[in-house]
């Protein structure tokens, strides 16, 4: 089996989640190759998980004045800041016969790729149980996993250089839980690539984490078809409307 | 009456129960950074619920025949956790 690779580029959220979307529709209906791909988001944005609330996790107010956008994924799990310039995303998109059966297990499968390219830039990273990687006892990485039509899609975050104040200006906490004793107990709980070892850069995560993903298998570089483009600018509609991103 | 209320469990993730009752479930929002597949599915256990009394056994039994007539698998959060919310919910 051939896996596509798409090359690393940004997006704005809308994009990144109708591409995701596409390509799994693609390969649902056999004309989209398993494909893995790495991104960005460009403006900055938070995504939540499907089954949140957009006005609940979010403070809008804030993304509106610090042009950062948001929107809802289809995969499940928590919110997520995505940093134009402090992280890194993947996509993992193929039919559900490629990965293990179990849920669980898939995300141990998956995950172990990333957890193999941290700890070959010496990151002693580790998978946690049910998405996440850490070190120690900080979380580097989050992932989320949907399954439709066959076809499995997951895609998660690796945090590179975080902006915790940002962050949490953008994600809808409490001015008490935003004091300066929440921001150290959260850098108690969260770490990045950059905090590991500020001498890793972007592009050296990029290519070890790509080199993970793909070891062992067949890949060729590709691009996005003219289907698939097609629906991309169906989705971007759907992903940038008020009926999906506040429909909780 | 209408409640909002928030529960962490133990080793899972974080879920919000929005619920209206009288002494049956009026209308319920299940939400949170949990997974349900297929997704769809949380959307059938919701429906399930509306008009189910604020039994223990009842609301239970509604949820786990709801998982196993749709084939919907929870990860991070379980019928038991969204039963005793709905129950606490209530008193």
């Amino acid at each position: 089996m051939i896996w596509r690779v798409l090359e690393l580029k940004s997006f704005s959220c809308y994009e990144n989640m109708a591409i995701d979307e596409a390509i799994s529709e693609g390969i649902s209906n056999k004309t989209s190759e398993p494909t893995i791909r790495f991104y960005k988001w460009n403006p900055s944005a938070v995504s939540i998980g499907r089954f949140q609330s957009m006005e609940e996790e979010v403070n809008i107010k804030n993304c509106d004045n610090l042009n950062v956008q948001y929107l809802r994924r289809i995969t499940g799990g928590g919110a997520v800041f995505h940093d134009s310039e402090g992280e890194l995303t993947y996509s993992i998109i193929g039919s559900e016969e490629f990965f293990p059966k179990g849920i669980r297990e898939s995300y141990k499968e998956i995950c172990g790729y990333l957890v193999k390219g941290l700890n070959r830039l010496g990151i002693c990273a580790s998978f946690a149980p049910i998405n996440d990687i850490v070190v120690g006892n900080k979380k580097i990485s989050g992932s989320a996993q949907s399954r439709k039509n066959k076809v499995l899609l997951q895609h998660g975050t690796i945090l590179f250089n975080i902006n915790i104040k940002k962050m949490f200006s953008v994600l809808n906490v409490s001015k008490e839980k935003i004091s300066d004793k929440m921001i150290a107990s959260v850098e108690e709980r969260v770490t990045s690539v950059k905090n590991q070892n500020p001498e890793i850069t972007f592009d050296s995560l990029y290519k070890e984490l790509l080199n993970s993903f793909t070891e062992g298998k067949e890949v060729v570089f590709g691009k996005l078809t003219e289907n698939e483009n097609l629906l991309v600018k169906e989705l971007i509609e759907k992903y940038k409307s008020k009926e999906w991103n506040f429909y909780r | 009456m209408y409640k909002i209320k928030k529960y962490k469990i133990k080793n899972g993730k974080l879920f919000e129960i929005k619920l209206e009752f009288s002494d049956k479930i009026n209308d319920i929002k299940i939400l949170g950074d949990f997974f349900i597949y297929p997704a769809e599915g949380l959307e059938s256990i919701e429906t399930e619920l509306v008009n189910c009394t604020i039994k223990k056994e009842d609301i239970k039994k509604r949820i786990d025949e709801c998982l196993e007539k749709n084939s919907i698998e929870l990860i991070g959060i379980d019928s038991d956790s969204i039963t005793t919310a709905i129950i606490e919910m209530s008193e």
